[in-house]
């Protein structure tokens, strides 16, 4: 190899370290947010073999990513419109899908994070799918909003949306 | 009197069958061809499964199709083109794949199962099944389509169609 193609090497090698390397370390918002919401989708899913104790812990772990003030609203085509306020509801709802559902897999492939000029706040768009008793389930929209609380983003409120309207 | 150079040994067999006798043409050749299927899937021509019924008979369940991206860099879409259309989130997830029936400043309604556009019937030759559906007119905006799928045997309220942005039609269905 040529010192020149070599020294191209070497700089572009380093260039994409830097970058990776200063995404991990240092993410901006967004990353944050996607980061939060990622983690909110493991905390709600949950494998029936788990022990109640792990179920409970993880039921604790997604209300602690909600607002106290959080009002959650689904809705959609095969789902009965329901709205959940406030943080300790919430909790229990999603303590109550651990003795209806018989496992539960929740993931977002798509989020589109949209922050408020203000930098404290931000709507995020997401799809939503995954399974539930080992059945695809149908893919929902959402719509999130987020506040920025101590230095956390915290879910502030839920709802299903839609592309087509 | 100088003795000829040694023929280079061939490669073994396997080595010609995995990469060929020479290596680094079949690694350009290699590169070349994911760049080529990236560029190409990723901005001409996706390829699509249909998971629904909203669009039967058309597009049966489980078909595998292709989505045509450049179809609208020369002209808007038209009515009756089959599009697909990207949801708010992004498109990882998937496409909605529906036909466009309604141009920006139209108004549309369903009145006893006929699709009304301004007020007048529209012929719809790939209707096959009409259920009873009923809706108020809908008037789209300056940058919007009404798409609705073809399947009207189903209920309306169980059938997933209306306004769209024309920023989130990225093609047509091609195949």
């Amino acid at each position: 190899m040529k010192p020149l193609w070599r020294w191209v090497t070497v700089a572009v090698a380093l260039l994409v370290v830097f970058h990776f390397g200063r995404r991990a370390l240092f993410p901006d918002n967004e990353a944050l947010i996607k980061r939060r919401l990622e983690a909110l989708a493991g905390a709600v899913s949950f494998d029936a073999r788990q022990a109640p104790l792990t179920l409970l812990a993880n039921a604790n772990a997604a209300a602690g990513f909600l607002t106290p003030d959080v009002r959650v609203s689904i809705s959609g085509y095969g789902l009965r419109p329901q709205t959940w306020n406030g943080r300790d509801e919430v909790r229990q709802a999603i303590e109550a899908s651990r003795s209806v559902l018989p496992g539960l897999s929740i993931k977002f492939p798509d989020l589109r994070v949209n922050m408020d000029a203000d930098g404290q706040s931000a709507t995020v768009y997401a799809n939503a799918n995954g399974r539930a008793g080992g059945q695809d389930l149908q893919l929902i929209e959402l719509r999130f909003t987020l506040r920025r609380i101590d230095g956390d983003w915290q879910v502030a409120t839920v709802e299903t949306t839609s592309t087509l309207h | 009197m100088i003795p000829s150079p040694e023929p280079a040994p061939s490669p073994p067999w396997w080595q010609v069958v995995l990469i060929g006798r020479r290596p680094k043409r079949t690694l350009c050749r290699l590169v070349i061809l994911l760049i080529t299927c990236f560029v190409v899937f990723r901005f001409v021509l996706t390829p699509v499964r249909i998971d629904g019924i909203s669009m039967e008979p058309t597009l049966r369940n489980g078909r595998i199709g292709a989505v045509y991206r450049l179809a609208f860099l020369t002209h808007e879409p038209r009515r009756g083109d089959i599009v697909a259309v990207s949801p708010l989130a992004g498109e990882r997830s998937g496409y909605y794949l529906k036909r466009v029936v309604g141009l920006p400043g139209e108004t549309v309604a369903f009145e006893a199962g006929r699709l009304l556009i301004n007020g007048q019937p529209l012929d719809e030759p790939y209707v096959k099944r009409r259920y009873n559906w009923r809706m108020e007119p809908i008037t789209t905006g300056v940058e919007e389509y009404y798409v609705v799928g073809d399947n009207r045997g189903m209920d309306i309220r169980d059938h997933f169609q209306g306004r769209v942005l024309r920023s989130q039609i990225i093609g047509r269905r091609l195949l």
